[in-house]
């Protein structure tokens, strides 16, 4: 099992009431699956996410991503799980100004002791799986808004993470670009034997998915099998696709 | 993280922000210039006198000092060097005097040494012997004030320039026989001084016999032995204190322009930092947005400190150093103008000093300053909401300020206001602190007034219908922090000119009525010195001269004033002597306390003085410096600082800084002979209003003179323009 919520809860106390973001939340995501988590807005979609991300903690009940009980991370700990286990895509993924698209996609690569040559060296097959090859040393402001979301999905993928956790990953694009990037998760998910929570209010989106949860007011009110899970795959740990030319 | 990587993460940066990151270190460069240049301004003024002690007196560490430019009999060195304690005794004359040179003039002190001086072991005691003994006949001076007055850069024994000397109402022609460089004299190179054997000054001043200090040199151990045993020698004629007694004196003057230049260098520091704050907020929400990103790609906050630190650093430091640079430019021009009101009690030199404190507090500052600011966009990482930064909700991240902060923040403006309020009434001298306090409170007001502003617009633009306005406060709103920086950026620059153009305002108008109510005691002046003597307590004597400026026709009187310099309670006093025949002793508007008229009475009865509010503080009874230079007996208090009032008999019945006449209605006035009033005499007479010109404040203020009431303007003005005629002549 590579994530299991297990009765998660999670407060937000305001200044005049407490915001009941996840409310007794169990969701197992397995290797290989694409799990969508669909739901309105505000209906504690991200936190979740966050939760996984080990970004906030829980008030109760557990996350665990492969064995391992990410709410009880320290920060470092948490900070080098977020750098070396798992991947973020977020509906307005930052690129950093000034730096070129592979660079982009390194980013989380030179939090470490390597080189910018090795971390563009990792970064660039990625780049290449995402479709941006010949961009790679564009600027952000020269890319197009999709392009400028593949690009943060090969920086999530970068450091071919055991979980991705996508936030409204095409929520800035039109239905067209948004399904190819949403396909595009599907396929590296199945073929890297990767789990992905995904989590979005548009229901085409969803669709994609393996299998859809709706989060509602912070429960999870119902499950929709939109398709069965891909057959598990032994995880390929240390073969980056692309390496093969490189 | 390597520190490459942290380079190159600066480097992208700055590819797309140079702009804002060059207005950031511009404010930076401009707080920590300012701040720089007036530290290296104030310790230059002590650190070249200082300097300037050390390279005269050396090793010693108390002197003998007449209480006036008379001096006292120089015999008495001889019985200080015969006191067993004492390692070595040097005799000086100094005399305030103006070197002129076709036409351009240089104040200087005058120092006539012996060989005695090279006992002390000063460095420039050796340079200054050989030069009074070369300059048997002449002067020697430091090759700064050849070059101003543009004398023949050569000057030996066939080739030496003559220059006129006014030195105490007389004109000498002197040859100028060396020029002194550093290599000579050190830091003196940039004194205003000159240099004559004892016997040659002792001439050229009319003082034979006499000397103005004895600087000694105590054996180790000895100093307290000493001290009482030239106490006893000296008498309570003149001072026995430590060598270095004038320093303390200067700083003790210097504090004012110390805390008033300080204030304005903090106000314009705080003015360079809130307009780089502005700088970097216009780059804070990508900031912030690039932080919330490496965050959640699995940077450690110690990585992203380290990343925004870095990037501080680098900018700070360099803006620090530009900043350095240019202070170092502005405190050469301050150097060369220090406090024009210190430089008629003190010999300041124009060397610079540069402390290495100076330098580091300064460099320091502005690196600190520059992580300060930028540490701004670090507040997210103790943030609940991670993505707040990245997901915008109607407003820039980042830049809301909420109404409670904003209510915080006035409650703690209204509180620094009122305390400081309260300190600055009950103690007044704490104006400077509390002017600081203000400025923060100043600050701190800015959130609450925006939102108050925005609030009481936004009413009317909805009802009216003025789309532009709505547009533009929300505009406003949108983009809190960075309207606010702006706000607070314009409001301390406000206040900072306001403070500052009104206190100089206030400080030049008291000096001026200060000046005026001195000067309108007589229609013309004769002084000695140019505006070097604004102050006029260069003393000369006055011989017949009285006599025959009052058998003037168009003089009605002619009467003679003292003024000097003394130190008392560690404080150096102006002492004004005014003849008795003055309608007001003290003027009016100088009294802080006492009875005007009571006083006057008093004062010119003799054994009486007023003195300022300042002085007497210092003097209270029982303090030893009053009992040691026994000033005169008080009765009133002046307001202006450092001044202190006698009748002319008290202080001066040989000598007078000046004398005054009060011009006759009739224009009947001759001219007399040059050669009825003696040789050339290098006194100068001048008009009330002139002199007003010349004042300390350099302002000129325009005052009837009330020895002329009942005179016409027109007739007034041709009896002035004659006494004035008639006053050259002499």
């Amino acid at each position: 099992m590579t994530l299991l919520l297990d009765e998660v809860v999670k407060h937000y106390r305001g200044a005049s009431e407490t915001v009941r973001a996840v409310d007794g939340v169990t969701l197992h995501v397995q290797r290989g699956e694409m799990v969508a988590l669909y739901g309105p807005s505000g209906s504690g979609k991200t936190t979740l996410l966050l939760l996984a991300a080990g970004l906030v903690r829980p008030d109760a009940g557990t996350v665990t991503v492969e064995e391992r009980d990410v709410g009880s991370l320290s920060r470092r700990e948490s900070a080098r799980y977020r750098r070396e286990v798992i991947g973020v895509v977020l509906q307005h993924s930052h690129m950093m100004a000034g730096v070129s698209a592979v660079e982009n996609a390194a980013l989380k690569l030179l939090a470490d002791q390597g080189s910018l040559m090795q971390a563009r060296r990792r970064a660039r097959p990625w780049l290449g799986r995402v479709g941006l090859d010949r961009q790679r040393d564009q600027l952000p402001d020269q890319l197009s808004g999709g392009e400028r979301q593949r690009v943060a999905v090969a920086r999530a993928l970068a450091n071919d993470p055991v979980l991705l956790l996508a936030d409204e990953p095409t929520g800035s694009l039109d239905s067209e670009r948004g399904r190819k990037v949403l396909e595009l998760l599907r396929e590296i998910c199945h073929e890297r034997g990767m789990a992905v929570l995904l989590a979005t209010h548009d229901s085409q989106a969803a669709e994609i998915a393996d299998r859809a949860v709706v989060l509602r007011d912070g429960k999870l009110h119902e499950r929709h099998e939109l398709s069965e899970p891909a057959q598990a795959q032994p995880r390929q740990e240390a073969v980056v696709p692309g390496s093969e030319g490189t | 993280m390597r520190l490459g990587t942290l380079a190159w993460f600066y480097g992208r940066r700055l590819r797309v922000h140079w702009m804002q990151e060059l207005l950031a270190g511009l404010g930076i460069t401009v707080g920590v210039a300012l701040v720089f240049a007036v530290q290296v301004a104030n310790s230059s003024i002590t650190g070249s006198a200082q300097q300037m002690l050390t390279a005269i007196a050396g090793d010693a560490t108390l002197q003998i000092a007449a209480r006036d430019s008379r001096g006292f009999e120089a015999g008495l060195a001889q019985r200080v060097r015969a006191l067993a304690g004492v390692a070595a005794a040097a005799p000086i004359l100094e005399e305030r005097a103006t070197v002129v040179y076709r036409g351009r003039r240089v104040p200087i002190d005058l120092v006539g040494v012996d060989e005695r001086l090279t006992g002390l072991g000063g460095s420039a005691a050796r340079s200054f012997l050989l030069g009074a003994l070369l300059g048997q006949q002449g002067i020697l001076l430091p090759a700064s004030i050849g070059r101003t007055l543009r004398l023949p850069s050569r000057a030996d024994a066939e080739s030496a320039p003559t220059v006129s000397l006014d030195v105490r109402a007389r004109r000498s022609q002197v040859r100028v026989r060396a020029f002194l460089g550093e290599a000579e004299i050190g830091p003196l190179a940039n004194a205003l001084i000159g240099v004559g054997s004892l016997p040659y000054v002792q001439r050229v001043t009319d003082l034979a016999g006499r000397v103005t200090r004895i600087i000694v040199h105590a054996k180790p151990g000895a100093e307290s032995t000493v001290r009482r045993e030239l106490t006893a020698l000296a008498g309570d004629r003149v001072t026995v204190a430590r060598v270095d007694s004038e320093i303390t004196a200067l700083e003790q003057a210097v504090a004012p322009n110390d805390q008033a230049t300080g204030l304005f260098a903090l106000i314009s520091a705080l003015v360079g930092l809130l307009f780089a704050f502005n700088a970097m907020l216009l780059t804070m929400p990508e900031r912030r947005r690039a932080i919330a990103e490496l965050r959640i790609h699995g940077y450690e906050t110690g990585k992203i400190v380290g990343l925004v630190a870095f990037q501080a650093l680098i900018l700070g430091a360099v803006a620090s150093v530009a900043g350095l640079a240019l202070g170092d430019v502005l405190s050469r021009a301050a150097a060369q103008d220090p406090p024009s009101y210190l430089s008629f009690a003190f010999p300041l030199g124009t060397h610079r000093v540069v402390p290495l404190s100076s330098l580091l507090i300064a460099w320091t500052g502005g690196v600190v300053v520059t992580c300060l600011v930028a540490a701004v966009s670090l507040l997210d990482l103790r943030s609940p909401h991670p993505t707040s930064a990245i997901s915008s909700s109607g407003s820039e991240p980042g830049n809301s300020l909420s109404r409670r902060v904003g209510a915080v923040l006035a409650a703690t403006a209204a509180f620094i206001a009122a305390a400081t309020t309260a300190m600055v009434v009950l103690a007044p001298s704490t104006t400077v602190v509390g002017l600081l306090g203000i400025t923060v409170a100043t600050v701190l007001f800015v959130p609450f007034a925006f939102r108050l502003v925005l609030r009481l617009l936004d009413a009317p633009a909805r009802h009216l219908r003025m789309n532009s306005l709505v547009l533009a406060l929300r505009a406003l709103r949108a983009t809190s922090i960075r309207s606010l920086a702006l706000a607070a950026t314009g409001a301390v620059a406000v206040f900072g000119s306001i403070t500052i153009e009104g206190a100089h305002h206030d400080l030049v108008n008291g000096l001026d009525r200060n000046f005026a109510d001195y000067l309108t005691s007589g229609d013309l002046w004769a002084t000695t010195g140019g505006d070097e003597n604004s102050l006029t307590t260069q003393s000369f004597p006055t011989g017949t001269a009285l006599e025959r400026l009052r058998a003037l026709p168009a003089v009605a009187q002619a009467r003679p004033y003292f003024g000097g310099m003394l130190d008392v309670a560690g404080r150096r006093a102006w002492i004004i002597g005014r003849p008795p025949q003055d309608r007001d002793i003290i003027p009016p508007s100088q009294l802080d306390q006492g009875n005007a008229a009571t006083a006057g009475d008093l004062i010119r009865g003799g054994g009486w003085a007023a003195v300022s509010r300042v002085l007497a503080d210092g003097t209270e009874p029982g303090s030893t410096d009053k009992s040691r230079s026994r000033p005169p007996r008080e009765c009133a208090h002046t307001g202006s600082p450092r001044r202190s009032r006698t009748s002319d008999g008290d202080r001066a019945r040989s000598s007078s800084t000046r004398t005054t006449t009060a011009a006759r209605g009739s224009p009947m006035i001759r001219p007399r002979s040059r050669s009825t009033c003696g040789p050339a005499w290098s006194r100068q007479p001048h008009a009330v209003r002139s002199r007003q010109r010349w004042g300390p404040t350099r302002h000129f203020a325009s005052r009837r003179t009330p020895n002329a009431t009942g005179s016409s303007r027109r007739s007034r003005g041709r009896a002035w323009r004659a006494s004035r005629r008639s006053l050259r002549c002499c």
